[in-house]
């Protein structure tokens, strides 16, 4: 009798996706409703409002803000099933897949059976009698198969049936009122003053711990009440904060999205909105990407405070969950850096970790985008030019962030699973200093430091004084003015990283375009796609060494000052040979055309010759 | 001496703040829609294909297109046109899909530069296809390749929303 191929397991008729974004739905609605019960509940009528129309009002205050708790307390438990069902498609998720692959398999074995049992001679007693124990071995083991698949395909349907039945517990409004008068129900303001002093206390292991000893039904109540606290604080596990922040972003839009509509938004809520729907929109630009290993969503908002440092936002953002990663770097970007340059700066950590993770075997890679202190931006008169350094910057920003950023760290190791990560900070220009200092002064809790177009590395005077292990990588174009800013000697940010005696792993890097107009895009470059730069990171990502090229030494390359005039006199030179060429010839018009272009130009740039002057000074 | 330092200063300023020609951004701006109608396009026939040869049960969506800076701020260099989808679930095992969207990949015309556990790698008329597969699903992606424009187009690109590909589902 022909042997019987095992059937393949249906397919998963929700994806854990969907039910984590209608869980996330719901908290945000819960959210929006908590706030406004809270409000209700604890204003009353104003003061100046006496007598018995101010009575009525005050009692139908108090009557609607029991209705919104108990809708609070029904859309609580709704979001802690919800929470489950996920949880429960995900585990059928990764059953199925691994269902698949043996299906696959024996269904094979199945096949090959078969074609040896159609060349086999049937006189051959010896032969069929191997054959026949084969077939027996062969439906034992498909028929255990298909009992298992035949399992998975019923709890598929089981885990469908106790979603239904628990959000049908919540769908009335008497069973509303009975969960909100429920003794056991989760007191979440209770919950949240825990864990707020748990964060104030700066311990991240012990929120972690705190954290895991919650019921799923406390967890959603706190992430309801106060997503904002859950979502930023480190020690909470990836995920739980990625959910936690989704809600405030929502909830965010929701809110402040009807303001706008109003006309009432003030300053601050019009950049807080600007930033919600800034992150929605980076976080949907990688919504078709999934972690191959496990079928999760790859992005996850680690960090969201859109009306942080006066609004430019405080954000963070991963791709690869740190928490199970391997390898796991975070960056820190420089100067002008705000909530709203997420987008840029994930797409640089998109091409690093996809290099990275080619680097490192079976391991995985998450790459984290931390963009959550008040870098110099335009707010403080910031351009994108080299002197705002010296002139703006200071370092008051970079202590402030450097300290911000190693508790951040302290968090993400809190919250790692399994073997702990090997953890690289990579900071760039002004974030490079940010990172130095969170090293000098706050005992940054990393293996390896990537420090590039560093304008200084703040207080270290070696490589030492930043990484005990001395694991620290420099990465510096010879044409990149702001990676000059630090040295020879000592510049208003530090020391240049870069220079020899400071003790770093230098990487190469392309020296970049010798033309003046070109010096901030040399900046810049650091992880453009098949550079040397990005392909030396992702080495040391993947816990590799880089190939090294030597520390600058004075007398050995340009400093800043020969660097801007040769520039500027190779692009001088090609200026007047365009205006050459753009008259076709007409070499009088050029002339005149090129004349005009500086004239205007120098009016204005005489007036700050004086500065530029006096910054060319200052480097000595 | 003191001259022709104050005369670099001035022309140096005067190249940085936009006297010279800074921000020429080398490819008109058509070359840039050019770019994301052909990525677009390489996408809507391969994607499907890809999935029809894994026997793809599920995507993530229709497909998804949008445009990210090459380079970084403050002074990005271009801009490049990536469009993606992922598998979530198909009814081919793992170990075997390497093999079946290399396959597929040369018979619609593409040549496959790397192979390896984790990926497969490819490029077409420019343009470069890229599968991550592992145990819990697919990831596909095309990319335009840098498109060198203005800074202010980069800006412009890039703050347009995702677009959907509109991918039928399997």
């Amino acid at each position: 009798m022909p042997l019987r191929r095992v059937s393949r397991p249906e397919a998963l008729r929700t994806m854990p996706e969907s039910a984590s974004s209608v869980a996330t739905g719901i908290r945000a609605t819960g959210e929006s409703v908590s706030n406004t019960q809270e409000t209700l509940a604890g204003e009353g009528t104003p003061a100046g409002w006496k007598g018995s129309a101010s009575e009525a009002a005050s009692n139908q205050f108090t009557k609607l803000s029991g209705d919104l708790d108990s809708a609070v307390a029904a859309l609580s438990k709704a979001a802690t099933a919800m929470d489950r069902y996920d949880d429960r498609l995900q585990r059928l998720y990764s059953r199925r897949q691994t269902l698949t692959e043996e299906v696959s398999s024996i269904n094979g074995q199945i096949d090959a059976y078969d074609a040896d049992v159609a060349a086999s001679d049937p006189e051959d007693a010896e032969a069929q009698s191997a054959l026949k124990a084969r077939s027996k071995e062969l439906e034992r083991q498909a028929d255990a198969l298909q009992g298992r698949v035949d399992g998975w395909n019923a709890d598929q349907d089981a885990a469908d049936a106790a979603v239904i039945s628990a959000l049908q517990s919540v769908d009335t409004v008497a069973e509303g009122d009975d969960a909100a008068k429920n003794p056991n129900r989760p007191d979440a303001p209770e919950l949240a003053d825990r864990l707020k002093d748990k964060v104030d206390a700066g311990d991240p292991e012990a929120v972690a711990t705190w954290w895991a000893s919650l019921s799923p039904a406390e967890k959603q109540a706190l992430m309801i009440h106060s997503p904002e606290l859950v979502g930023n604080a480190g020690g909470i596990p990836t995920v739980d904060r990625d959910e936690a922040n989704r809600t405030s972003m929502y909830s965010d839009i929701d809110y402040l999205g009807e303001r706008e509509k109003d006309g009432q938004l003030t300053d601050l809520e019009e950049d807080q909105l600007e930033n919600a729907r800034g992150a929605l929109k980076t976080l949907e630009s990688y919504k078709d990407r999934i972690d191959p290993d496990t079928g999760e969503n790859t992005a996850f908002l680690l960090v969201f405070r859109p009306d942080a440092f006066d609004g430019d936002g405080g954000i963070a953002m991963s791709l690869g969950n740190p928490d199970t990663a391997d390898d796991v770097t975070s960056f820190v970007p420089g100067l002008t850096s705000e909530s709203s340059s997420l987008s840029g700066n994930i797409k640089s950590m998109d091409r690093l970790m996809q290099l990275a993770d080619g680097k490192n075997g079976d391991d995985t890679v998450a790459a984290i985008a931390w963009i959550d202190y008040d870098a110099p931006s335009s707010d403080d008169g910031m351009t994108d030019n080299p002197w705002d350094f010296v002139q703006v910057a200071g370092e008051g920003k970079a202590t402030d962030g450097g300290e911000r950023f190693a508790e951040f760290v302290d968090g993400m190791r809190a919250s790692d699973q399994g073997s702990q990560a090997h953890f690289t900070a990579i900071g760039h220009s002004y974030g490079s200093t940010t990172v130095s200092h969170a090293a000098t002064d706050n005992d940054l809790q990393v293996d390896d430091m990537v420090l590039i177009g560093s304008p200084g590395a703040g207080s270290a005077d070696v490589a030492t004084d930043l990484m005990d292990n001395g694991n620290v990588y420099v990465g510096s174009a010879d044409y990149d003015p702001v990676s000059l800013l630090g040295g020879p000697g000592l510049g208003a940010l530090g020391h240049d990283p870069s220079q020899d005696d400071f003790g770093a792993h230098r990487f190469e890097v392309d020296p970049g375009s010798y033309r003046v107009q070109d010096l901030m895009d040399n900046h810049s470059s650091y992880f453009n796609e098949d550079s040397t730069s990005l392909d030396a990171m992702a080495d040391v990502v993947a816990g590799d060494q880089p190939d090294e090229v030597d520390g600058r030494v004075p007398g050995t390359y340009q400093p800043l000052s020969d660097l801007l005039a040769g520039t500027t006199i190779v692009s001088g030179g090609e200026q007047a040979w365009n205006g050459i060429e753009y008259t076709g010839g007409k070499v009088a018009d050029g002339v005149e055309y090129t004349g005009g272009k500086v004239a205007d130009g120098a009016g204005w740039a005489w007036d700050r010759a004086e500065d530029a002057g006096g910054w060319l000074g200052s480097l000595g | 001496m003191r001259r022709r330092g104050v005369v670099v200063v001035v022309m140096m300023i005067g190249s940085l703040f936009g006297c010279g020609a800074s921000d020429s951004g080398g490819d008109e701006p058509a070359k840039a829609e050019q770019r994301a109608d052909a990525t677009r396009a390489a996408a809507k026939e391969t994607f499907p294909l890809v999935g029809d040869a894994v026997k793809a049960l599920t995507y993530t969506s229709g497909g998804s297109g949008r445009w990210a800076i090459c380079g970084m701020e403050p002074s990005p260099s271009g801009a490049e046109y990536a469009a993606e989808v992922a598998v979530t679930q198909s009814d081919t095992a793992a170990s075997e899909q390497a093999e079946l969207i290399a396959s597929a990949l040369t018979s619609a015309g593409w040549k496959v530069d790397e192979t390896t556990s984790e990926a497969v790698t490819a490029s077409k008329g420019g343009l470069a296809f890229r599968a991550r597969y592992g145990d819990g699903g697919i990831n596909l992606s095309i990319t335009s390749g840098c498109v060198d424009v203005s800074k202010d187009r980069i800006r412009a690109l890039t703050d347009e929303p995702s677009e959907d590909l509109g991918l039928p589902q399997p």
